[in-house]
């Protein structure tokens, strides 16, 4: 059984905090299809479309037939674990120091046997079920864990450290106001939260969701407004050395494309908060989290954006909008590779039509705020880097995968009869 | 002496102070706030160009962005519709003398203390006048609220109806500027609608708004201007 994870003791001060390591992040093209797909929380392994074996470990061409026509396909995540093994030492720092290391054999119920690293509660001949996670450098990594549940199972350390679990960290929602700001709270605390920081802006202006959350415990309400460096960087001052987790939730929308608007006011504002805001929290709290990576139970560990989903092809009706958030989009990319190094990773949550004032015009289905908190917890538990929250954020995410061209000829039709 | 070096001497000598009545900007200041679908004022914002550092390494400058309704400043009569064919009705426009005038107080701060939507009247003004004489001619009315001793979220005062605060009414601006052709009123903040397109069409010099907030005595006037609020609008 895995011994429940307390939460962490004060730091030690005369202790240096552990420098972020990382395992190793080379990779082969053909493998990096396992880490696309553990970026989403799915299983998948090279299936060979001329003989329909299915492969594994990634190659360039098929073991059965030498077929170079290999695509990623889901599998089903099921097997037994055949045998297992205990690595006592590595030169490799960052296994060194956290050794003993298990490892096993897993025959999968679809066919190749693999190898992978082993949950605690993993004994020989169990029926496990293989997880595909984001490792420390941000490769997809194979872990067994047991096929049902067991007891503190999340809190086994090879398991926490393929995600970003909210438990015993503390995590900036940087916008207090969103309407998704009670849900979201409330949801990180659900999941053991030590602390969750909510970043207000223009506290002169009254608002909602600060009498629902000032009442709750480990809820601490601080000044923060994304378009003011200044305060970006005195609230960095303050909590940056303490954020675990920071989720940019600051929104900037109005309806409408470049010709709905006689001028480029509100896009100055939606690039300043959705594009120049995500720049501002990244150059005052990246360089911070990214040092803590390797700093224990509460360890800096992810950076999540919460985007329209119309980031990937632009939806006109909100054209200006959507522009922005393609901008912030394409940051975070740069983020990605900014932040790799340390491990610190980017999780962005794209979503449909969400239900709040600036979508009212809209039919259903829209994103509930409580449905954008399950998802982005749940994406967190995962270590996911992308999530996909919603009917209308799947649907997108499918057709911009199958062909982008005929997405944007679609999103962009005109009106009958004009 | 002549007037001017009387103020010069009295200035260098001590007994004529120079007060500033405006609010230093920071980008926390409270700004008009407008339905949501209408383009919003600015609010201040400072950002470093370089900090004696690799930006430039030997000095230190910002660029800074605001409206022009962002902390202390004054409605020219073009601002509103009313006033948007008055002659000269610009602020590049405006002949400095109008900025320079006779000062009168009058002294709401008790009433603004116990009622936040304080009115300033005729009655009032009235009232002001049978103790100190007539407002004369192109002089500034101070409206005295002691506002300025508020911050953040009672500053602006924003209830669901709207921002509270006081102000004058209509026939209280009426009677300024028909019988006493003021040159401009301080606080403008609170000014409805109707009284402000009253101000906004008369021509220049003879009426424009204006905001002189502080919270410093202003012994020049050897008066009780303790106040001046800030103002957002």
């Amino acid at each position: 059984m895995t011994p429940p994870l307390r939460p962490p003791s004060k730091k030690d001060p005369q202790k240096r905090t552990n420098p972020p390591l990382r395992p190793p992040e080379a990779r082969s093209r053909a493998a990096l299809g396992l880490t696309a797909a553990a970026a989403e929380g799915r299983f998948a392994l090279q299936v060979c479309e001329e003989c329909a074996s299915v492969q594994y470990p990634p190659r360039d061409a098929c073991k059965a037939c030498l077929s170079t026509d290999l695509v990623w396909r889901d599998q089903s995540s099921s097997g037994t674990l055949l045998a297992e093994t205990t690595v006592r030492t590595s030169t490799k720092l960052f296994f060194r120091e956290r050794m003993p290391w298990r490892m096993g054999s897993v025959r999968l119920d679809v066919g190749p046997v693999i190898l992978c690293h082993l949950h605690g509660d993993c004994r020989r001949d169990d029926k496990v079920t293989i997880l595909n996670r984001l490792d420390a450098a941000g490769q997809g990594v194979l872990l067994a864990v047991p096929a049902e549940r067991t007891d503190n199972m999340d809190d086994d350390p090879q398991l926490r450290a393929l995600s970003a679990d909210p438990k015993h960290r503390r995590i900036l929602i940087t916008d207090l106001r969103n309407p998704n700001t009670p849900a979201l709270a409330g949801a990180l605390l659900d999941a053991g939260a030590a602390t969750v920081f909510l970043g207000e802006s223009e506290s002169w202006r009254p608002h909602a969701n600060r009498s629902t959350l000032a009442e709750l415990e480990n809820v601490e309400i601080l000044p923060l407004d994304v378009t003011d460096t200044a305060s970006v960087e005195k609230l960095a001052g303050e909590i940056g050395g303490k954020t675990d987790i920071l989720i940019n939730n600051a929104r900037f929308m109005r309806p409408g494309g470049a010709l709905d608007r006689g001028d480029t006011a509100f896009a100055r504002e939606e690039m300043d908060v959705n594009y120049l805001g995500l720049m501002r929290l990244a150059q005052a709290f990246g360089p911070g989290m990214c040092s803590r990576t390797g700093d224990g139970v509460n360890s800096a560990a992810t950076w999540v954006n919460i985007l329209s989903v119309h980031a990937l092809s632009n939806a006109p009706e909100y054209g200006c909008f959507t522009a922005s958030n393609a901008a912030a989009y394409s940051l975070s990319q740069s983020l990605r590779g900014e932040f790799r190094t340390s491990g610190l990773r980017v999780m962005n949550v794209f979503t449909g039509p969400t239900d709040d004032d600036w979508y009212q015009e809209l039919p259903p289905p829209k994103v509930t705020p409580n449905a954008l908190a399950r998802a982005s917890v749940a994406g967190l538990r995962q270590g996911l880097e992308d999530v996909w929250c919603g009917d209308v954020a799947n649907e997108i995410r499918e057709r911009w995968r199958r062909d982008p061209k005929v997405l944007e000829r679609e999103l962009t039709q005109g009106v009958e009869g004009a | 002496m002549t007037a001017l070096e009387t103020l010069v001497s009295g200035l260098a000598g001590g007994s004529v102070r120079i007060i500033d009545l405006t609010h230093t900007l920071d980008p926390d200041f409270p700004v008009i706030v407008l339905p949501p679908e209408f383009n919003q004022c600015a609010r201040f914002r400072m950002e470093e160009i370089s900090a004696y550092d690799h930006r430039g390494p030997a000095w230190k400058w910002h660029n800074i962005s605001m409206s022009e309704h962002t902390g202390t400043h004054f409605d020219a009569p073009s601002h509103w519709i009313s006033g948007r064919d008055v002659p000269r009705g610009s602020v590049d426009e405006i002949p400095i003398e109008a900025f320079v005038g006779p000062v009168v107080v009058i002294d709401c701060s008790s009433g603004a203390a116990e009622n936040e939507d304080f009115e300033l009247t005729p009655g009032i003004i009235a009232g002001w006048e049978a103790e100190h004489g007539e407002i004369p001619e192109d002089a500034w009315v101070l409206m005295r609220t002691d506002w300025s001793k508020r911050s953040g979220a009672d500053y602006l005062n924003m209830r669901e109806d709207g921002p509270h605060s006081p102000g004058p009414t209509p026939d209280g601006i009426r009677f300024l500027i028909e019988e006493r052709k003021f040159a401009a009123l301080e606080p403008k903040r609170s000014v409805p609608m109707p009284v402000r397109a009253l101000i906004m069409c008369r021509p220049i010099r003879r009426i424009f708004t204006c905001t002189a907030p502080g919270n410093t005595v202003c012994s020049v006037l050897q008066t009780w201007i303790s106040f001046l609020q800030p103002v957002p609008y």
